[in-house]
């Protein structure tokens, strides 16, 4: 005969009564509540120790960056100290062109900073340094002085080149000079129709060193020509 | 701060019921005491902080040897040096229904045990039943009907 839902519970109960050791159990659970929270507390704590390695690291990378970035060198590793930086936007030639006979450049020049400029914007820059440094000054001096009255071909491209010259008394007066046309050069004090001269600097610009080659930017006209168009091919 | 004074109380006043159940869900006294004592200690450091303590042994308690049946591969290991097994109280006429209802509950799945101890033993309606174990009730009507045909135990409707 298969026993009724009453007699199941009866037969659940019989039996029942054992104590439970209360402070085995007590003793038991503060054991393991206290574990807990040591644990808790442990990889509470080397999640900080983590957190606090991380940012130590990260810090010590960014002041490494930082170091990096302030003591980098110039662009042709020559002193950065020494050649001054490129103005923003390309400057204008010096106004006083026509009547200017002085030097463009002083004659103990050690560095020129030649900066290339497209329109407004600088588009390249190269230190020209040492023996390159005084030749060039030199051969722009020795240009002819612009004649008074002379007239210019109306060709002129937005090229522009800056040439910020340094000497052992620091830096000297900037050359400007205007690629196209005669390549009108002045630093206010003196001027000069240095076309060919302003084309080889741009083309070295390129190759890294001074040289020939002609620019590509449409011709240099010599500054004893006249021409309203294209230059002469 | 946990009210030790209180958790003693409750232990001292449910502790028994506990024990009965789990020796019911594990059909082993040694086992019953270790699944008590387990129940209680998560019961302590959540001492305070539960409304129905007495509800939250009890879910823990069926959960954690439903827990225990399924993780047998990190739970206790089989050994060659049985343990004193109890012996009967002759004191105790024992009766042969129960003894055979007993034999037969060991035989249910965990489940189907921890469905019949809550609701014949501990008196649990169908849906405290499924709130216990975290089932939906009609798993708990489908499970105890099962249990009690296994057990061929008579259904009063």
């Amino acid at each position: 005969m298969s026993p009724s839902e009453s007699e199941l519970r009866a037969s659940l109960h019989a039996g029942e009564g054992d104590q439970v050791d209360v402070d085995a159990v007590l003793a038991q659970a503060r054991s393991t509540s206290r574990d807990r929270r040591r644990n808790r507390l442990a990889i509470g704590g080397a999640v900080v120790a983590v957190l606090a390695v991380a940012g130590v690291i990260t810090g010590v990378q960014l002041n490494n960056d930082d170091h990096k970035q302030t003591g980098a060198p110039g662009p042709s590793g020559s002193p950065a100290q020494m050649v001054p930086s490129c103005p923003g936007s390309a400057p204008i030639v010096p106004q006083s062109y026509a009547q200017a006979t002085g030097p463009l450049f002083p004659a103990d020049v050690t560095a020129i900073k030649v900066c290339l400029y497209n329109a407004e914007r600088l588009t390249k820059s190269k230190d020209v340094t040492g023996p390159a440094a005084a030749s060039y000054a030199k051969r722009f001096n020795d240009l002819p002085v612009v004649a008074k009255g002379q007239v210019c071909p109306l060709f002129v491209t937005p090229y522009t080149i800056a040439m910020l010259p340094v000497t052992p008394n620091g830096p000297a007066p900037t050359v400007v000079g205007k690629i196209g046309g005669c390549g009108q050069t002045s630093n206010g004090t003196g001027a000069r129709n240095a076309g060919d001269l302003l084309g080889e600097l741009e083309t070295g610009m390129g190759v890294g060193s001074p040289g020939g080659g002609s620019t590509s930017h449409g011709p240099i006209v010599p500054s004893h020509s006249v021409s309203f168009g294209p230059g002469p091919s | 701060m946990r009210d030790e004074t209180a958790f003693r109380d409750f232990v001292q006043a449910k502790g028994p019921a506990l024990l009965h159940a789990a020796r019911l869900l594990t059909g082993d006294h040694q086992r019953a005491e270790d699944l008590v004592q387990s129940a209680l200690t998560k019961l302590y450091v959540r001492w305070g902080r539960t409304r129905e303590p007495m509800a939250y042994a009890r879910r823990v308690l069926v959960s954690t040897h439903i827990d225990a049946t399924r993780r047998r591969w990190w739970g206790e290991r089989p050994t060659a040096a049985v343990p004193d097994q109890p012996t009967p109280d002759p004191a105790l006429p024992a009766s042969e229904d129960r003894d055979e209802l007993r034999r037969m509950l060991r035989e249910l799945t965990p489940l189907e045990r921890a469905v019949v101890v809550l609701r014949y033993y501990c008196d649990l309606t169908e849906k405290d039943t499924a709130a216990s174990l975290r089932i939906p009730v009609g798993t708990v009507k489908s499970t105890a009907a099962r249990a009690l045909a296994r057990l061929r135990v008579e259904v009063m409707s």
